[in-house]
This record gives structure tokens, C-alpha cells and sequence, in this order.
């Protein structure tokens, strides 16, 4: 294990968001760590909160949603009680952010070069030029054609790989300690998808970035993660090591995902159906997973199961975790 | 057997407005559907799939070729007749949000089908829609609630059952699957599967997940730029992937096993625009295996194994053993068997 200290420290955070509806309480006591180097997978369903964990740790939750409890500490320093100025330093810097999407967060009436060096020129004392110029080396180096006319190039007239490729730069180019990557290659035809994980795994790669990859593809976790977190109803449900977690998976919800997800797991039992959906306003009681799980008892109904530490680094929040016929093939 | 539906050489170019180009959406694509049989068509945006199956139902007219159906070809019939038919064509499409109509209660989506010749009593026709929701088995309760109200699985069941309302012969099914999660994704195919072991309907499968592809369909056809690059039993293709698209399509794909190994047959670039096509293959730009000559003609889709074809001059063809007559589905029009074998 590293002996260095962890880069990110998540500690039962909570995110609310209030609704005409009701509360919607969409996290519900994360925790998780990352360590300098490492890469994270973040797995779990729509809803499940990935994308409200990302924009939590970087303290960017606008009301109506409001983090009710928790601790986000980046390098020693908790972003929850940051005064703004500090996390604008922080922001785009010693942390980057990639999104789906790329298109919906460029500016579409400001050439890509341009938005690459501001991004530079907001953290570091350098001329708009020099700016310019390293903004043009990294379109080089992420393999967009002729950078420097490309640099002068809008959004709109960038296909969607190309596109991502500036999203990655603008995130990469501070060179930061921490990248949460919020499904970076989500949208893009599969050829395409797989030239920018390789080209993410390069530029992070030798530089001691940690990573938060959120995504739905357990194919992507198996070969650019360390380690992988599911994240069900606002809690992580259970963690491990990569290859750990594809070798001894124990919450149902896991072994479901591993059943259809990869080819070693096909024969598993079935453990799980696709409805009721989530609901972070009316949840269950209980194990949030009961109402869809097909090995529920009577306990889970009622009792939240806690965090149950399996052996080394993995851990599982299900009752029935240390059953011994628990997901055995049929 | 004649196949439940055929499409011949089929083309379809989308004017631009303001400009003399085209969209070359689909440039001649030619397939067979069986009865009974999952044929899945695959491939990236852009490729054609979805104009292809909009085609099969005449939601936009070909530019040229025919779909043949019942010995008719649906996309010339006046529409007169084509309504008769189009009962037994039915789609389903991928967000089933933009499908429902949000007003509307489950069970009137589901009985709105129905209603068209219905001549028995309105409550005969509750009964039907209950045995419909059972049929993609949802509890009848559901036909109160509204598309909201449920979650994706639910709602994409509902529109099967609503494709399913009059006994089709083909369901289009674009992208069924792919705004749902894992284990709704899961409830939708095993239903999937389970309908089609009891009626013998026919589905088409657009998708541009193999994975599920793979635990769906018994063929596959893989379309890249408006074209069929190669076809084959989705075992074979799986297996033993011929065209280089497809070679990299698959080698795209991870699995979800850290252990497995990974080739490295990867593709340069993106796929180019359908407006202006790459004289030649329209893979050429971004091929390892490509040569000045791939730049020169358009390759037809040729035999490469048993009830295997794929378009690419690069491989070697395949010879069929002695007095083997094997049908070779979905060969165009335009390609010579004989000269083949």
C-alpha cells in the first residue's frame, strides 16, 4: 500500500436537493478515498448520483440541491468550508473536470485555441502568446491535424472525438493532481471512445495524476481502473481493488452487473431485475437495493445494512455479504 | 422459404437545403430477413442503420431500391395499401420517452393500436390490453400510471407491447436498449427473446452495442458509411471477424475482464462525412490494411466463408467445397455469384 497521503478524502457526504415533490436525497453518506496515482472507477446506474459526487467534490451544487453533511478533503484541505477564491484557485488547476458531451461546454462563439489558453491564463502569469502557443502543442499532442489552424477553429466545427480532445486538454493542461473524468468518452461512436481513453491513460500517466473515472462500462473499468467503487442509491455499495472486485464481487447489485456485463460471469445465477427504478425521493427502506434484489430476506427490508470490510481494501454493504452460496454458478 | 422482407439495393440521399449535395445516408444496401430470425444491424453514427430501418417501414421514402413484403414492394403501394400492411411492420424506438405520449395513460398508449377496426365491446378491449401488459409481463396495474411515473424498462415494455398489439411479422427495434441501465437493459431482452420463441415475429436490431448484439441476434449485418461491409451468423462474425471495420468495431470493444488480452487492429480517425464519400471504400482513409487500389473501386460484398460476406478487396476469397450450393444472403444485386465461385 502507498504510504503516501491520499489525495482525495470523501467522508460520508450527503446531497440533497429539495424538490415540489419532496427531498430528494440523491447522496447519502459516500466515502471514499484516492490515492496519488490512482485511478478510481466510479460504476452505477442513472441516478445513482455519479455525476452529483463529481460536482460535490468540487463544491459546484447550486441550489435547489445543497451538500447537507460531509467532508471533501483535497490534499489535506476540506473544499465544503473553502472560501470561494480558494476553490477558484483549485478549479481547473490543481483539479480538472471532464464532461460528456463536449459540445454543450464550449463556447461556441470562442475558437478552441482560445479557450485552451484562457484556461492557462487563469491560473498562470503567462502572455496570451505563450499562452497560444502551449495551447496549440497540446492539440498536437492529443492528434488533432494541423493544430494551429485547428486552434482557430469554433466548436461547432469539430466533430464529437475532436471535440473531447479540447475538453481533455482544457483539463489537462494546468497539470493536475486530481482529474475527475465524468464519463469522458460517453457519446462517442466506439473507435473513437477507446482513442481518447488511450490518449488520457498516456498524458496521465508518469505525471502521478489520480483519477475519478465515472462511467457505465464495466469494460472500461476492467482495463483503465485501479480500483472500482459502485455507487447505488447514493452509497457505495461495495469496493475493491480491480481485479478483486471481478474475482470476488459480493453485493447482488455487483454480481448483476458482473452477470451481464462480462463474459467470465455469464452463467451466474440472476440476482437482480431492472425495476422498481430509483427514486431519490421515496426510498425504500432498508438496503436501498431490496426492493429489485431476488435474494432479499426480511432483514433488509428494514435494516440499512453498514459497510461490512471483507479483507483487504474491500468492502460490502449487504447483509447477506459473508453467505457462502451467495452468487455461486448455476 | 421466401424471406419474410427484402430489401433490394436500397438508397436513400437527404437533400441540403440551400446546397446542390446530398447526404448519402444509405448508398445500396441490400438484406433479407427471415421469419423468425433477430438480424441485427450495427454500426457507428452515421453509418446508415437507422435511415435503413426507416426505410423497411416507409417513415422516409428510398431515393431508390425496393422493400419487398409479401410479394409487394411497400415503398411504391399507395399508401392505401401500405396501411394494411403496416400493421404487421412495427417500431420501436430507442428513448421511449419521445415515444409515449406524456398524457397519455400506459393503457391507452397500448390501446391506441387496437382501436384501429375495433368492432367489439370497450371492455373486451381492457382485456386485451391486460393480456398485452402480462404478455411483456408488467402487472396490470401499469395501465393507469402515466410515462413518467415508471421507470425506463417499464416504459420501453410498454412499447413493445404496443408493437406488439396486432401479431406483427417485423418489429424494428431501434436501439431498444440503449437509454436503459444494465438490469432494465436485461429485462427488455429476455423479453425480447421470450416473444419471439412464442410468435416466430422477425426482428430487426439496430444497435451500436455489441455486447448486446451479441446476446441477441442470430445474425448480424455491420454497416459503415451506407454501406454493408460484412454479414454473416453473429457466431461467425463474432469469432471470426473478416472486414477490417469490423475487426476494429470489435477490438473496441473492452471486456469486462481485466485478464483479457487486447489486439491492437485500430482505426485512424473518424468516420468521414456522408456528404462528400471517399472515392473507393469508404474506409480507406482510416484502414491499416489500405492501398492505393482500396482508393479505386468500391468493393462488393463477397464470400469469405459459409453464409459469410464481406466487403473488402484485401481478403482472400473463400471457395465453397465441391457441390456446396450455400444461398449467400444479402449479396447485392450488383455482384456476379458466379464470377465469385
Amino acid at each position: 500500500m502507498s504510504q503516501l497521503a491520499d489525495i482525495l478524502v470523501v467522508d460520508d457526504l450527503h446531497t440533497h436537493y429539495s424538490t415540489p415533490q419532496g427531498t430528494a436525497r440523491v447522496l447519502n453518506g459516500v466515502s471514499l478515498r484516492i490515492r496519488p496515482g490512482e485511478v478510481l472507477g466510479l460504476v452505477g446506474e442513472s441516478g445513482a448520483g455519479k455525476s452529483v459526487l463529481a460536482r460535490s467534490i468540487l463544491n459546484l451544487i447550486d441550489p435547489p440541491g445543497r451538500v447537507v453533511k460531509g467532508r471533501v478533503l483535497f490534499d489535506g484541505q476540506d473544499l465544503l468550508t473553502c472560501r470561494e477564491p480558494v476553490l477558484r484557485a483549485l478549479r481547473g488547476n490543481a483539479i480538472g473536470l471532464i464532461v460528456p458531451n463536449p459540445h454543450l461546454h464550449l463556447n461556441p462563439v470562442v475558437t478552441i485555441g482560445e479557450q485552451i489558453a484562457n484556461v492557462i491564463r487563469a491560473h498562470r502569469d503567462v502572455s496570451r502568446h505563450e499562452a497560444m502557443a502551449e495551447a496549440v502543442r497540446y492539440l498536437e499532442k492529443v492528434g488533432l491535424p494541423d493544430p494551429a489552424t485547428q486552434a482557430r477553429s469554433l466548436p461547432h466545427e469539430l466533430s464529437g472525438g475532436m471535440a473531447q480532445r479540447v475538453i481533455i486538454v482544457m483539463s489537462l493542461v494546468n497539470s493536475p493532481k486530481l482529474l475527475l473524468a465524468d464519463e469522458p468518452s460517453g457519446g462517442l461512436d466506439v473507435t473513437v471512445q477507446l482513442q481518447i481513453l488511450e490518449l488520457m491513460r498516456e498524458l496521465v500517466t508518469g505525471r502521478q495524476t489520480s483519477m475519478l473515472l465515472i462511467s457505465r462500462d464495466l469494460g472500461i473499468v476492467a482495463h483503465y481502473c485501479d480500483r472500482v467503487a459502485v455507487l447505488y442509491a447514493g452509497q457505495i455499495i461495495e469496493e475493491a481493488p480491480v481485479d478483486v472486485f471481478f474475482a470476488e464481487a459480493r453485493h447482488p447489485y455487483s454480481l448483476e452487473l458482473l452477470r451481464l456485463g462480462s463474459p467470465k460471469h455469464m452463467n451466474l445465477q440472476r440476482l437482480g431485475r431492472g425495476d422498481p427504478a430509483l427514486n431519490p425521493i421515496h426510498r425504500p427502506t432498508g438496503c436501498p437495493f431490496h426492493p429489485r434484489c431476488l435474494l432479499a430476506i426480511d432483514r433488509c427490508k428494514v435494516d440499512m445494512p453498514e459497510t461490512d470490510v471483507l479483507g483487504d481494501h474491500h468492502s460490502v454493504r449487504c447483509h447477506l455479504a459473508r453467505r457462502s452460496s451467495f452468487g455461486a454458478s448455476s | 422459404m421466401a424471406p419474410l422482407l427484402s430489401i433490394i439495393d436500397l438508397v436513400k440521399e437527404y437533400p441540403i437545403k440551400g446546397s446542390k449535395s446530398v447526404v448519402h445516408a444509405v448508398t445500396g444496401v441490400s438484406l433479407e430477413i427471415e421469419r423468425g430470425e433477430t438480424l441485427a444491424l450495427v454500426g457507428e453514427s452515421g453509418s446508415g442503420k437507422t435511415t435503413t430501418g426507416r426505410c423497411v417501414l416507409r417513415l422516409t421514402e428510398p431515393t431508390s431500391g425496393s422493400i419487398i413484403y409479401q410479394g409487394k414492394d411497400i415503398s411504391r403501394t399507395s399508401s392505401r395499401e401500405f396501411r394494411k400492411l403496416r400493421r404487421k411492420l412495427q417500431l420501436v424506438s430507442q428513448n421511449p420517452l419521445d415515444s409515449l405520449d406524456p398524457r397519455q395513460r400506459l393503457g391507452d398508449v397500448i390501446a391506441e393500436p387496437l382501436k384501429v377496426g375495433w368492432h367489439a365491446p370497450e371492455s373486451q378491449l381492457e382485456h386485451r390490453v391486460g393480456e398485452l401488459l402480462r404478455l411483456v409481463n408488467l402487472p396490470a396495474e401499469v395501465a393507469a400510471r402515466y410515462p413518467h411515473e415508471v421507470g425506463g424498462g417499464v416504459q420501453q415494455r410498454v412499447a413493445i407491447a404496443r408493437s406488439f398489439a396486432n401479431q406483427p411479422d417485423l418489429v424494428v427495434l431501434d436501439e431498444p436498449t440503449s437509454a436503459l441501465d444494465p438490469l432494465a437493459r436485461a429485462d427488455v431482452l429476455e423479453l425480447l427473446t421470450k416473444l419471439q420463441g412464442d410468435s416466430a415475429v422477425s426482428f430487426l436490431f439496430i444497435s451500436h452495442d455489441l455486447n448486446t448484439v451479441k446476446r441477441i441476434s442470430s445474425r448480424i449485418a455491420v454497416m459503415y458509411l451506407g454501406r454493408i461491409v460484412e454479414l454473416g451468423a453473429t457466431n461467425t462474425v463474432f469469432a471470426n471477424p473478416q472486414h477490417p471495420y469490423t475487426r476494429a468495431l470489435l477490438n473496441s470493444m473492452l471486456v469486462a475482464d481485466p485478464s483479457a488480452s487486447r489486439q491492437s487492429f485500430t482505426l485512424r480517425g473518424e468516420i468521414p462525412s456522408a456528404v462528400k464519400l471517399p472515392p473507393g471504400c469508404a474506409l480507406a482513409s482510416r484502414c491499416p490494411l489500405a492501398t492505393v487500389e482500396c482508393t479505386k473501386i468500391i468493393p462488393p460484398l463477397e464470400l469469405v466463408g459459409e453464409g459469410h460476406t464481406a466487403a473488402c478487396i484485401k481478403l482472400p476469397r473463400w471457395a465453397a467445397p465441391d457441390g456446396h450450393h450455400d444461398r449467400t444472403p444479402g449479396l447485392g444485386s450488383d455482384v456476379d455469384i458466379a464470377s465469385i465461385r
